[in-house]
């Protein structure tokens, strides 16, 4: 079970993600990142507080979306990741790509 | 050698949940730290998800796990499907990307398999007691070793 929000600011969009992002549940993941970023929306803060469990099909949706972004001067920013996604990230290498922020302000204001 | 959970489910990403959170619940049971069971059920999703894409690649089956406490030694995960034998690739895919576009899109899967368990043994096309030809795929987590022991 996933369960996604949407919040979009001036230049800035809020996805809260919650539950198991697997490869039963990363489609839909990956259609809301890359909806967004048709839009146009491309500075993404992805709050992860209530994120259980994240698996390569979910980190395939995260790079996906990072590639897009970087090439129109986004990024994407984390918050609230639990140390099972941290470790989940730090074994595929990727902890280095993400900027991790304690607070939903401190991560959009990094923009 | 003590079994401790038999699960035999449809191979579908929707079951996936009930392997990996199996295997946790497993880990957890023994007394692996929650570093070694997260990192178990991880493996054991990751696996699942291979052996749906690309044994059974569409087509309908299912997939049997058995968990296995081999005392004072291991947990052992066994998963066997009925699938097409697969190649999995010897070589992981790259890690620790310098930036975004350094980094692989997929192709994490074995590499995760690989980091989280003790040890990862494909075998595909074996056949068992019962004459079913099967791929299995065992994961083992070796235990710590047990702290005060005799003098």
């Amino acid at each position: 079970m996933m369960q996604l929000k949407v919040k979009a600011l001036k230049k800035v969009d809020i996805v809260t993600v919650k539950g198991r992002v697997d490869s039963a549940t990363a489609p839909e993941f990956d259609n809301a990142l890359k909806g967004l970023q048709q839009e146009g929306r491309h500075k993404l803060v992805l709050d992860m507080s209530g994120l259980d469990y994240i698996s390569s099909a979910g980190l395939r949706a995260l790079v996906s979306a990072l590639k897009a972004a970087k090439q129109h001067n986004g990024g994407v920013h984390l918050v609230g990741v639990s140390d099972k996604v941290r470790d989940t990230l730090e074994v595929v290498g990727f902890q280095s790509l993400f900027p991790d922020f304690e607070s939903t302000l401190d991560a959009v204001d990094a923009f | 050698m003590r079994v401790l959970r038999r699960l035999r489910l449809p191979a579908r990403h929707d079951q996936l949940a009930h392997f990996a959170g199996a295997a946790a619940e497993a880990a957890h049971a023994v007394g692996l730290s929650d570093l070694y069971a997260d990192r178990l059920e991880l493996a054991v999703d990751e696996a699942c998800a291979n052996i749906i894409d690309h044994a059974y690649a569409g087509r309908a089956g299912e997939i049997e796990m058995e968990i296995v406490l081999l005392v004072d030694q291991a947990l052992v995960v066994t998963l066997i499907d009925e699938g097409l034998p697969f190649a999995l690739p010897e070589r992981a895919a790259p890690v620790r990307p310098r930036d975004a576009a350094d980094a692989p899109i997929g192709g994490q899967g074995l590499h995760i398999i690989r980091a989280s368990v003790s040890e990862a043994r494909w075998e595909p096309g074996v056949v068992l007691a019962d004459g079913r030809r099967v791929n299995r795929l065992t994961l083992r987590r070796d235990l710590p070793p047990r702290r005060g022991g005799a003098a």
